[in-house]
């Protein structure tokens, strides 16, 4: 009996304190030691999650995720092929054009929403290509790192095996940069991700970033809090997802945790 | 001399591409292949951005914005060093406790915050340094702890053999060893911060840099919103060079790992 509490106690270590604080959040604005009219205790946001109807939740919830996947995707379908060849084929090309590249990708994706607004109008135009260029410059640059990292020993066994360009390529170089490329895909993503929230909020009309600007402008202050809680458990949920899938593609990477004193 | 000579040469061929991409950009705007409306000839932007220095507007805001991030950087330095080089010490009993819900806090999405933000403390300068601090705390606190957890065993357990005491241990064993990582840190909230300030004066705001910026937008003053652009990087590009330098003079010793 002791052995399960303990063992349970171990697992759920972590969500403690999380409860504590959502247990915080419930009390201390209903008992009036914080104004509840500006930060509402937990059972009002949740139920100004039935106010406003599973429905709308989730068709917002829907549209934010298909503008973060498609960009996203359509970055890594260009980034990826790009970087390869930089990194590959024209090394020296790569080279000179980096400065370039280097200050393209170190302008605030942020700054550039409404620039992209002007150019593409008004609409999805703009957001989409606001979340593609956050999403590009981290994708290529580790893709182009990650293959220029791989070991070319590997590379000279492979060959004098007898192996061919693209069997050199698909089972060398891939595998071999493919941990660059996932830690750049996770930076893409979560740079992706915070810029989608910003542009909804600045220009669009549906959508979570949406639902937040809308309930800040109409003065509905618990459903501020419900889209953010969305927006919390949103960018949780992908971020598990991308390390998942980092754990279980690269299998061969190893880790090792400890602390120095205690 | 010479020294000198081969790094203009570098310096120089690396611009190459650059001026090319504004030259291109210049013919291409200025026949009009690209719209000269949507886009203006590189020479209009920067001529807007001349005009907004000599009207002393273009400092008067930056002034502004850095002063709202310096605040808050100081302050999250202050808070989240000494911090983190506790918790790091600690780990072990931190980690499984505390340590996931404060990196579901750095995960949290910051402009989802904004609105709250604004609620809790207004659009002055308190909410701007309210947001400099939260978004600067988690790199600097997640690094920190990282390098504290990253020194050397080996050189802690000699330290103990000669007899240092717990103090002696954390003063002149891990705290220098941790310093490289905190200067990663600091370069990596410094980023965070600029990128961050000049959102949240769009988003809500009188003044700074962000505001200008929104104003030109409202106003469709497109050579001045490009001028901004233009602005804004050089400044977030001159930040990175000058705190990759300075992480770079405090990570002397540290062999790189390429």
């Amino acid at each position: 009996m002791k052995n399960l509490l303990v063992a349970f106690h171990d697992k759920v270590k972590s969500f403690y304190i999380i409860a504590g604080f959502l247990l915080l959040w419930q009390i201390i604005p209903s008992t009036g030691a914080v104004n509840p009219h500006f930060i509402p205790p937990l059972s009002t946001v949740l139920a100004e999650a039935l106010k406003l109807g599973f429905a709308n939740i989730i068709i917002d919830i829907s549209i934010s995720l298909e503008r973060v996947i498609l960009g996203f995707l359509l970055a890594l379908v260009v980034a990826l092929p790009l970087g390869f060849m930089f990194a590959g084929a024209f090394p020296r090309f790569a080279k000179f054009l980096y400065p370039l590249m280097s200050f393209l990708s170190q302008i605030p994706p942020f700054i550039l929403f409404p620039v992209f607004v002007v150019i593409f109008g008004i609409g999805d135009g703009g957001i989409y290509t606001v979340i593609f260029w956050s999403a590009f410059w981290p994708i290529l640059f580790s893709t182009i790192s990650g293959t220029q990292l791989v070991d070319p020993l590997l590379v000279k066994s492979a060959r004098s095996m007898g192996a061919n360009q693209a069997q050199v390529f698909y089972k060398i170089i891939i595998p071999g940069a493919l941990s660059s490329i996932m830690t750049g895909a996770r930076t893409a993503m979560t740079l992706c991700f915070m810029m989608l929230i910003g542009a909804e909020t600045m220009g669009a009309n549906s959508g979570l970033g949406w639902l937040i600007n809308q309930s800040q402008r109409m003065g509905m202050i618990p459903r501020i809090y419900l889209a953010v809680l969305l927006v919390a458990v949103l960018g949780l949920a992908i971020n598990y997802l991308f390390e998942w899938l980092e754990r279980n593609i690269i299998v061969w990477k190893e880790d090792s945790q400890e602390g120095v004193i205690g | 001399m010479k020294k000198l000579a081969v790094r203009l040469k570098s310096i120089g061929y690396g611009s190459i591409s650059i001026l090319l991409f504004f030259a291109l950009w210049q013919l291409a705007s200025a026949t009009n292949l690209i719209p000269n409306v949507v886009i203006p000839t590189p020479v209009r932007v920067i001529g807007a951005i001349w005009e907004m220095m000599a009207s002393g507007l273009l400092f008067a805001q930056t002034a502004l914005s850095l002063t709202n991030i310096g605040v808050g950087f100081a302050l999250a330095i202050v808070i989240c060093i000494p911090l983190g080089l506790v918790a790091g010490t600690y780990y072990n009993k931190v980690d499984k406790v505390l340590l996931p819900f404060l990196r579901m806090c750095e995960k949290l999405n910051p402009f989802a915050l904004f609105p709250i933000f604004m609620i809790l403390f207004g659009i002055g300068h308190l909410e701007k340094v309210m947001v400099v601090l939260w978004v600067s705390q988690w790199p600097l606190l997640f690094n920190t702890i990282d390098g504290v957890r990253n020194t050397d065993r080996a050189i802690v357990k000699s330290a103990r053999s000669m007899g240092a005491d717990s103090r002696t241990l954390f003063f002149k064993v891990i705290v220098p060893s941790t310093l490289p990582n905190i200067f990663t840190g600091i370069k990596l909230s410094a980023q965070l911060a600029f990128f961050m300030i000049i959102a949240s004066e769009m988003v809500g705001a009188s003044a700074g840099l962000g505001w200008q910026f929104l104003s030109a937008n409202l106003a469709y003053n497109v050579p001045q919103m490009f001028g901004i652009v233009l602005y804004v990087t050089v400044l977030a590009i001159l930040i990175n060079v000058l705190f990759t330098k300075l992480e770079k003079h405090f990570s002397v010793w540290k062999q790189s790992v390429f």
